[in-house]
């Protein structure tokens, strides 16, 4: 009797989760590979437009395929190998088109074509440098930038107001900072920063070396082996001078501007100014530790703030972003952008190209913004940052001091990251990783000329 | 004579289609990629490169490290797991109310995978607001468990919840196949109940206990998703386990030749002790 | 202490010991399942609550949001799992009994599936997918299931094995003195007796295909897209949705959890079967 109560559950709950059939229908449907996420929602709510609005004009659907973070790319590698006509757009960022380029269409000759442009886009009306994130060194256009994001210094406005008006706090801070990097610094506004006062602020924020200190830690810095974890360290190291390639496109990263970013990072695990289990966390652990009120800033990408500082996050009204500190160089903010290109195998390749135009219009853009998604026209940012105050900061930052990787970065970003991260968790030394590090990539670079 | 060869073929025949359908092609494709310098940029082209790419994996220092990271991670947890394993299975062996549903809680760390696990484990495990990190905090002092200090036990940890039950489910399936008799003349002759899982029980099972012993082994020396979604194989590379090397080395770095390379020496350098163990144990005393 | 008393105490330690290792086993799925019933903002809460207002909004999300389709995936993950088990058993208990009482050819197909158990698989990631792209058996769940197979089938073809090689001989001799040929020991003898071996292992194949995450992966797009594969589109691009991700482990685990719990009656029921025969 059990048993049969039992097998009639299975076959009840089979039911109920068997699909319903899809509805057919004879128009084609471009497929775009996209990333999920907030990225995706965006994206749903442009493709639900197109498909009730403007499918019918343009003779075709979209819709999008999706693919966790970690494999998203090793996918679109199977399909480039296979030379699959499955897709017809290939998701790529700004930093990887080095790697994949050679498998996707050239867009501008399609952009020229008014046959299939009907729209008339152009790519005026995304901000430049977001455009050129998808020209390939010899200047071909490849994709249409979707979703920009950069880094910021977050702070606790609080904390800092406080420092900023508290005697007490100042003297403790002179201390402290003269005691721990044998300076002497005065605190300042977050925007005025140099990495020093960075670190200074830091030393007064933990708990550890100022019992007075309202958080754990002074700074979350991001330490896990990944790709982005050294894009947050590439603004430190873009201050004191130095560049992942040099003017002729070489490798450099033995040099002294990356041992004195490294020691930046290495202070901040080394004396416990992070916390502890921050050399395996990223930007999902930033987040927590923020929100839990652990930390007074950190260096984080511009996608945590509508988390950190939503409605009913404890912290609130207390968060406020600038560039990240400055070196002798000055401020620099990393942005890159996701986007989209026309895969060189698809059958569809004059309705992708057609879809791909579209997305370049304000209108698209728009509707991507009001979804949540970032999209990099400088119109829309600027317009919808009453509703969204970060999409003001960005335009601002990225203004005064933004900067991006060439397209070649992703191809030794995941030795970047590995060894960086192995020199500023003190595995190994900064000459042995930075020579090693140069040895690698260059060697690297060599195969994708 | 010959007939018994004949049905002896015959029974493997099943699966050796199989595997020829689908295994075969994979693997002749893999062993000459791994010949080739071929990256996504070249994939359509690539070059022959000879032995070159084995040559360069044996000669980078990092290939050893994380073969002897993942020596150890196997051979600890692998201990912890069979004993662990065989002494629950044990238990239960004495009946008791709510079995059925016991069994299958003692199972339910196995159906979550691993990669969705390791990614919620950043969660649990999260020095701010992790659960598990919290409850534990009275053992280990802190919550900063996948520190610098802990992140090595916790990985062990993390393992032995979801591989452990593999264990189990093995020596309690093996266990209910031991004769009662043996064990009841067991008591008869005085021993007590540890004596007899030592003496009766496990020399019963000694073959699948073997077997166990060795996928177990093989499954913690290969591990990837877990660590992969918890540490990516950091701080650096503390935690670099053999997979996740190859991992990192190959693919995220679009490197197909080197993929192949890595993936064929790996599994050669394995072959000879694994077949060993397991013709140890299927020419065993029988 | 009478001995009914002496027994009766027994069970109640056996049982508390019993829970308590419940407790710790799955005290990952615990802190999830709690985890899939918290709103984002008491996920993140330091430190971490145990009593909160439970919210249902992240199974709405996991159940209705926009193009995903969590019933489906979690009905592909079923049969697909189902399938590949099925298969897996169906080739290896052959294959095994050849191996352990036949040798010869044997050794060879046993060194060849044990290559594939040791090649980290992702290194057959292009070529798998340069096949079923040209039999167009790409985003079906056929290929995903000869897949599954393949990966299921090392570790059931050396626990097969094991069982085998376990059983006493004398029972299959007495059935060949009896007259019946290799096919009829195999399913009428060996089969009754290898149950608790079927048992677990059709539970840990089904396990090894639901929680197959790369190839699954690789080859679905939108139609044969698995549980464990759409669970990952909760890991996005920056963060990760803690609270639907939960949510939809929990989902998952509810299918799974029912198949091992019905699979697992096999174990004790071999344990009559074994008894009579050994």
């Amino acid at each position: 009797m059990k048993k049969v109560l039992v097998a009639l559950i299975i076959v009840a709950m089979m039911l109920c989760i068997a699909p319903s059939a899809f509805a057919a229908d004879d128009m084609y449907t471009v497929r775009m590979v996209y990333w999920p996420g907030p990225e995706s929602d965006a994206m749903d709510v442009v493709l639900n437009y197109w498909n009730e609005n403007k499918a019918e004009e343009a003779g075709f659907y979209v819709e999008q395929e999706l693919f966790g973070r970690d494999n998203i790319m090793l996918k679109e590698e199977a399909l480039m190998a296979a030379k699959s006509s499955d897709v017809d757009l290939f998701f790529t960022a700004s930093r990887w088109l080095g790697k994949y380029w050679m498998h996707m269409e050239p867009l501008q000759p399609y952009l020229d074509n008014p046959e299939i442009n009907i729209y008339g886009a152009d790519t005026e009306g995304r901000i430049p440098a977001t455009v050129d994130g998808f020209r390939w060194l010899d200047g071909t256009l490849y994709g249409v930038p979707m979703d920009l994001s950069n880094h910021f210094l977050y702070y606790r406005s609080d904390l800092i107001d406080e420092l900023l008006s508290n005697e007490e706090w100042q003297a403790t801070y002179k201390k402290i900072a003269m005691e721990q990097l044998g300076k002497e610094l005065e605190p300042k506004d977050p925007a005025d920063w140099t990495w020093d006062d960075y670190l200074a602020a830091s030393f007064f924020f933990t708990k550890a070396y100022n019992p007075d200190s309202p958080t754990e830690y002074g700074n979350f810095t991001h330490g896990k082996v990944m790709g982005p974890t050294a894009f947050l360290w590439t603004n430190c190291y873009w201050s004191f001078g130095g560049d992942w390639f040099d003017a002729d496109g070489n490798v450099a990263f033995d040099n002294d501007a990356a041992r004195q970013a490294l020691a930046v990072w290495k202070t901040s695990f080394e004396k416990g100014l992070t916390p502890e289990s921050s050399v395996n966390g990223e930007f999902a652990e930033d987040n927590e530790a923020m929100i839990a009120g652990q930390c007074a800033m950190t260096v984080h990408w511009n996608a945590g703030y509508a988390t950190i500082d939503a409605e009913d996050s404890p912290v609130h009204g207390k968060i406020k972003v600038c560039a990240p500190p400055a070196g002798p160089e000055g401020h620099f903010a990393y942005n890159h952008t996701l986007g989209v290109g026309i895969s060189k195998y698809s059958e569809h390749k004059e309705e992708a190209a057609r879809w791909a135009a579209w997305l370049y219009t304000d209108e698209a853009a728009k509707l991507y913004a009001e979804a949540g998604g970032i999209a990099p026209s400088k119109a829309v940012l600027e317009e919808m940052s009453d509703q969204f105050p970060v999409y003001g900061y960005m335009v601002d930052v990225l203004n005064d001091c933004g900067k991006n990787l060439p397209p070649t970065a992703g191809i030794i970003e995941d030795m970047a990251c590995g060894l960086l991260a192995d020199a500023w968790n003190g595995v190994i030394d900064f000459d042995t990783a930075l020579s090693q590090l140069q040895a690698e990539a260059t060697e690297e670079m060599s195969y994708w000329q | 004579m010959k007939k018994k060869k004949i049905v002896g073929i015959l029974l493997l025949l099943p699966l050796t289609i199989w595997l020829v359908a689908f295994a075969l092609y994979p693997i002749l494709y893999g062993l000459r990629l791994s010949l080739f310098n071929a990256r996504i940029n070249n994939i359509d082209n690539p070059t022959f490169i000879g032995l070159q790419n084995y040559v360069k994996l044996f000669s980078n220092s990092e290939f050893g490290q994380s073969l002897l990271w993942s020596l150890k991670f196997a051979v600890i947890c692998t201990l912890i797991q069979m004993v662990l394993g065989i002494l629950i299975a044990w238990l239960f062996q004495r009946s008791f109310p709510g079995k059925g549903l016991a069994t299958t809680l003692i199972l339910m760390p196995m159906v979550v995978a691993p990669f969705l696990m390791g990614t919620m484990f950043r969660l649990l495990f999260n020095e701010s607001v992790g659960p598990i990190a919290y409850l534990l905090s009275g053992l280990t002092g802190t919550t900063a468990l996948l520190g610098m200090a802990w992140v090595n036990p916790t990985i062990i940890g993390a393992d032995t919840i979801n591989r452990m039950p593999f264990v189990f489910i093995n020596m309690y399936s093996a266990m209910q196949g031991v004769p009662q008799e043996l064990l009841e003349a067991a008591t008869m002759d005085g021993a007590n109940a540890f004596q007899k899982l030592i003496h009766v029980t496990i020399p019963t099972i000694s073959s699948i206990f073997g077997i166990t012993f060795l996928e177990k082994l093989l499954q913690s020396f290969l591990i990837f998703e877990l660590i992969f979604a918890m540490t990516a194989g950091g701080p650096g590379t503390f935690t670099q386990s053999v997979s996740i090397f190859i991992y990192r080395r190959a693919f995220q770095r679009s490197d197909y030749g080197m993929a192949c390379a890595a993936s064929f020496a790996l599994a050669l350098i394995l072959l000879v002790p694994s077949l060993y163990l397991v013709r140890r144990n299927t020419k065993g005393d029988k | 202490m009478s001995r009914k008393q002496k027994k009766r105490l027994g069970t109640i330690l056996t049982v508390v010991a019993v829970i308590i290792l419940i407790l710790v086993l799955d005290i990952g799925l615990i802190t999830n399942l709690l985890t899939a019933f918290k709103s984002p903002f008491t996920i993140s809460s330091s430190p971490p609550k145990w009593i909160f207002k439970p919210t249902l909004d992240n199974f709405r999300n996991v159940l209705g949001k926009g193009s995903f389709d969590f019933r489906l995936y979690l009905w592909n993950s079923f049969v697909i799992a189902v399938i590949s088990s099925a298969i897996a058993i169906a080739l290896t208990i052959p294959a095994a009994y050849s191996i352990v009482r036949y040798h010869g050819l044997g050794d060879l197909i046993l060194g060849s599936t044990m290559l594939l158990r040791l090649a980290p698989a992702l290194a057959f990631a292009i070529p798998v997918f340069l096949i079923f792209n040209r039999f167009k058996l790409l985003d079906t769940k056929i290929a995903i299931i000869f897949m599954h197979t393949l990966f299921i089938t090392p570790t059931s073809l050396l626990l097969f094995i094991g069982y085998i090689q376990d059983l006493p001989l004398e029972i299959e001799e007495a059935a060949a003195i009896d007259g019946a040929n290799t096919l009829q020991i195999l399913s009428r003898v060996l089969i009754p007796v290898l149950l608790p071996g079927i048992g677990s292992t059709a539970i840990l194949g089904f396990i090894t295909s639901w929680n197959e995450y790369l190839f699954s992966g690789i080859l679905a797009f939108k139609k044969s897209i698995t549980a464990t594969v759409g669970t990952s589109f909760f890991i996005t691009s920056y963060a990760v949705e803690w609270g639907n991700m939960a949510a939809a482990i929990t989902l998952s685990t509810i299918p799974t959890a029912l198949f091992i719990f019905i699979a697992q009656k096999s174990l004790v029921k071999g344990m009559t079967a074994g008894s009579v025969k050994g």
